[in-house]
């Protein structure tokens, strides 16, 4: 008898299981992104009762792309995860092209600040989108830079040696030498770019790239300049006046002004030839190897649901990145809600006035290297901006002539 | 154990009886082995098998790269139908009776990956990969061997290694962390030990003290010692400032992760800090093991303390202090979660960049495995001459009591 009841329960689970495909989702999304993310799969799953979605945190976006170099050397990749472009062009190989297997409205509908084309391909949708904005403390700075010369005019004159001990106590603004986006959005905004379209010949130390440097090395007098996020020195109560971090940091910022008791505002970035402004923040890919067919339509069917208009609205209202698609930013609902949210607002219009994203060459990893090495020497005034960058486009040289 | 003269007696050799042991020793030896295995299991898969691998993948080029086995179907002219259909991710009816010779079942086929002159096409039914490659007029069909593309590259990693600046500066700050940290360990250690061998007060609560700092995990100290070092609310600086009062002095606060020239000296402070207590404690051990009668006789002979220090307990510790410089050596040279935490990278302008954290950056940030393994292939022949050195030489000057 009991032998009966045992068939019949394992043959039950059986046909339970018959017909549902399981995906693993790899993501570094923590603490209330982590939540919104499990809502929206949660939800997902309910709307497709045939799919399991197996999501995996794999601690922060380190640990992320260490799990995965290994995952797809080891030829055991989840079936989608999150990954920034430099780590694509590292697998691209091991991706399915989307536009096999989800729908073309859905890839038409991606903004094209965040449409990206590796080698002829599509394999990412944007996921987890910031931009570049600047944050000010409205105590110190009334007026938020509109251009480059606003800038560095507000930041040298509220940069000041109280102590008289040689060292800045104040700053007019900060940098982190980790973070040499800013720099490129300084590049871009002065009409410059790492490689040239074709990218056979390195640029960055052209007029627009020593202009741009030369810009940076002269803020660089009146900031601070640490490792650590910007919003540490904020928390410790150290008056920095203003500083240009990702919209994805407001959270962070505003809860370490709160915390040291000084008030905090977002603007748009200051602009030199153009508002240029680099997007941060990470892709969806799926990983072809190791999974079947059902498995790649059911992740695909997953980035449709994901890049739908109200679970877009919904990720971005609760995680505060951007949302990713023309219906979605230009839809009621998101407007609806940036009027309510003036910092939501601004970091939208921040990106429609010019949002630009990774340099898609195979090698960006290691370029992007090279540009934190040289971008901290730049901030430390470790050699003249000429001579820093004249040496950086040459380490660049043999990385993509390697 | 083996005991000569046991068990069945062989043939006489060169006058010489050869005995084999009883069966009573094999059956012992097989169970030690398999007490020991569990062990063998583990030291297998997590050090030797990694450990000859490194030294196989340093000689080769390593990418996640699908590529082409043997051929199976070359189709000449014609080969347009081919591949307007292979494009928009279907397959060719004649691809799919080739494939089904090889086992595929036609549902079970898909396009995986799509270039402009190259396909992926995978079986669901047995994970086969096929690739198919415009090669001029032909188009070739091959069976995909691996994802790894490992290409013979001789000494190049090596070469690479060398001539990368990043390995050069983390060779130095490797070489300098062991140079300083090492001796400076040793001798507060003895210093440290030799106070604790004194019959003091509250030697046991001294002793558990001076440990703690070894059985705290490395990311809680590295952690509290951030704190520690921070330049406006670190306690070391406010230490120094204390101190700069009371002579009168003029203290400029120091940043000491911030700072390219103090990185160094904050790791080397903190892990003297951390191991100092462990080695004092090996030392006292030493120490105590001596025996008492070597110092009554020096007593009776009028010795003082320092010449009974100098004359009997430091020759008689060489054991002990020959075993902790040749475990903190080798320790100290992979050096790497501490720097990961202290600096969350290589230190201000890399000056904290040792040759495990070069290891990791290479193989897990930007997936240059080859190179890794090279980087690291040198680190373990640096420690190998280093250890062989000591063994041989400088264990020459060490007394053991008989």
């Amino acid at each position: 008898m009991k032998r009966v009841f045992l068939a019949f329960v394992l043959g039950a689970f059986g046909v339970l299981a018959v017909g549902q495909v399981t995906i693993s989702f790899w993501h570094a999304m923590s603490g209330a992104h982590g939540e919104a993310l499990s809502y929206l799969i949660q939800k997902f799953q309910q709307e497709n009762p045939g799919i399991v979605v197996d999501l995996v945190y794999q601690g922060g976006y380190s640990a992320l792309q260490q799990k995965l170099i290994a995952a797809v050397a080891a030829g055991q990749p989840p079936t989608i995860a999150q990954q920034y472009e430099n780590w694509t062009t590292q697998w691209l190989d091991a991706l399915v092209d989307l536009d096999l297997f989800v729908p073309k409205q859905v890839l038409d509908d991606v903004l094209p600040q965040f449409s990206e084309i590796f080698e002829g391909r599509i394999v990412t949708v944007p996921f987890n989108k910031s931009i570049l904005v600047f944050y000010y403390r409205p105590d110190l700075i009334p007026n938020p830079p509109k251009t480059w010369e606003e800038y560095e005019a507000i930041a040298c004159s509220l940069a000041k040696d109280t102590d008289g001990d040689g060292v800045l106590d104040q700053f007019g603004t900060a940098f982190r030498p980790p973070n040499p986006e800013i720099f490129l959005t300084f590049l871009v905004q002065a009409g410059g770019a790492i490689l040239s379209p074709d990218w056979k010949e390195v640029t960055i130390n052209n007029a627009a790239g020593l202009e741009a440097a030369e810009f940076a090395a002269r803020l660089a007098k009146c900031a601070l300049i640490q490792s650590a996020y910007i919003s540490d020195a904020i928390q410790k109560g150290i008056p920095i006046g203003g500083w240009i971090d990702t919209s994805a940091g407001y959270p962070y910022n505003m809860n370490a002004a709160r915390t040291a008791g000084v008030p905090l505002a977002v603007a748009p970035l200051p602009c030199h030839k153009n508002c240029s402004s680099m997007i941060q923040g990470t892709n969806l890919a799926i990983f072809g190897v190791n999974q079947s067919k059902a498995q790649i339509e059911a992740a695909a069917k997953l980035i449709t649901f994901l890049l739908r208009e109200d679970n877009i609205v919904y990720w971005a209202q609760k995680t505060g990145y951007l949302p990713v698609t023309k219906t979605a930013i230009y839809g009621k609902l998101w407007q609806d809600y940036i009027a309510q949210h003036p910092e939501q607002k601004i970091m939208t219009d921040q990106l429609l006035a010019g949002g630009f994203g990774q340099l898609l060459h195979p090698k960006y990893m290691d370029i992007r290297n090279v540009l934190i090495t040289y971008w901290e020497l730049l901030l430390k005034g470790q050699g003249t901006p000429k001579e820093l960058m004249d040496a950086l486009a040459s380490e660049i040289e043999s990385i993509i002539k390697g | 154990m083996w005991e000569a003269g046991e068990g069945k007696a062989l043939p006489r050799l060169f006058s010489m009886r050869i005995r084999l042991p009883k069966k009573r020793y094999w059956q012992e030896t097989l169970e030690a082995y398999l007490f020991l295995l569990p062990a063998l299991l583990v030291l297998g898969v997590f050090t030797f098998y990694p450990f000859v691998n490194a030294f196989v993948y340093s000689l080769y080029e390593i990418r996640t790269k699908t590529v082409p086995g043997p051929v199976i179907y070359v189709l000449e002219g014609g080969i347009e139908a081919w591949t307007g259909l292979l494009s928009r991710g279907r397959l060719p009816e004649d691809l799919v009776q080739v494939l089904e010779k090889y086992g595929a079942a036609r549902e079970d086929l898909w396009v995986r990956l799509r270039q402009s002159s190259r396909w992926v096409i995978k079986d669901d039914g047995t994970q086969q990969e096929y690739i198919v490659v415009k090669e001029g007029d032909a188009l070739r069909v091959y069976q995909a061997k691996t994802q790894w593309a490992m290409d013979f590259a001789g000494w190049n990693n090596f070469i690479q290694a060398f001539r990368d600046p990043d390995f050069s500066k983390a060779l130095r700050v490797t070489l300098g962390y062991v140079g300083v940290s090492v001796p400076v360990t040793l001798l507060l250690a003895l210093l440290i030990a030799t106070l604790l061998n004194q019959a003091v007060f509250g030697r046991a609560l001294f002793r558990l003290v001076n440990f703690l700092p070894y059985i705290t995990p490395v990311v809680a100290i590295t952690m509290v010692w951030q704190w520690i070092y921070d330049r406006d609310f670190g306690l070391l600086n406010y230490l120094l400032s204390s101190i700069a009062k009371v002579f009168g002095a003029k203290f400029s606060l120091l940043d000491w992760l911030n700072d390219a020239n103090l990185a160094l000296p904050a790791l080397i402070i903190m892990n003297v800090w951390r191991f100092v207590g462990y080695q004092a404690l090996i030392l006292l051990a030493g120490m105590q093991g001596i025996d008492r009668e070597y110092y009554e006789a020096a007593r009776v002979d009028g010795a003082s303390g320092f010449q009974v220090w100098r004359r009997i307990t430091l020759p008689l510790l060489t054991p002990q202090i020959f075993f902790v410089f040749i475990i903190s050596m080798i320790g100290s040279f992979k050096i790497f979660q501490e720097v990961l935490i202290l600096f969350m990278g290589p230190g201000p302008q890399k000056s904290a960049l040792t040759i495990v954290y070069y290891v990791f950056t290479k193989a897990f940030d930007s997936g240059h495995y080859g190179l890794a393994s090279a980087a690291s292939v040198i680190l373990f022949a640096i420690i190998f001459v280093l250890s062989l050195f000591q063994l041989t030489v400088v264990q020459r000057g060490v007394h053991y009591e008989r």
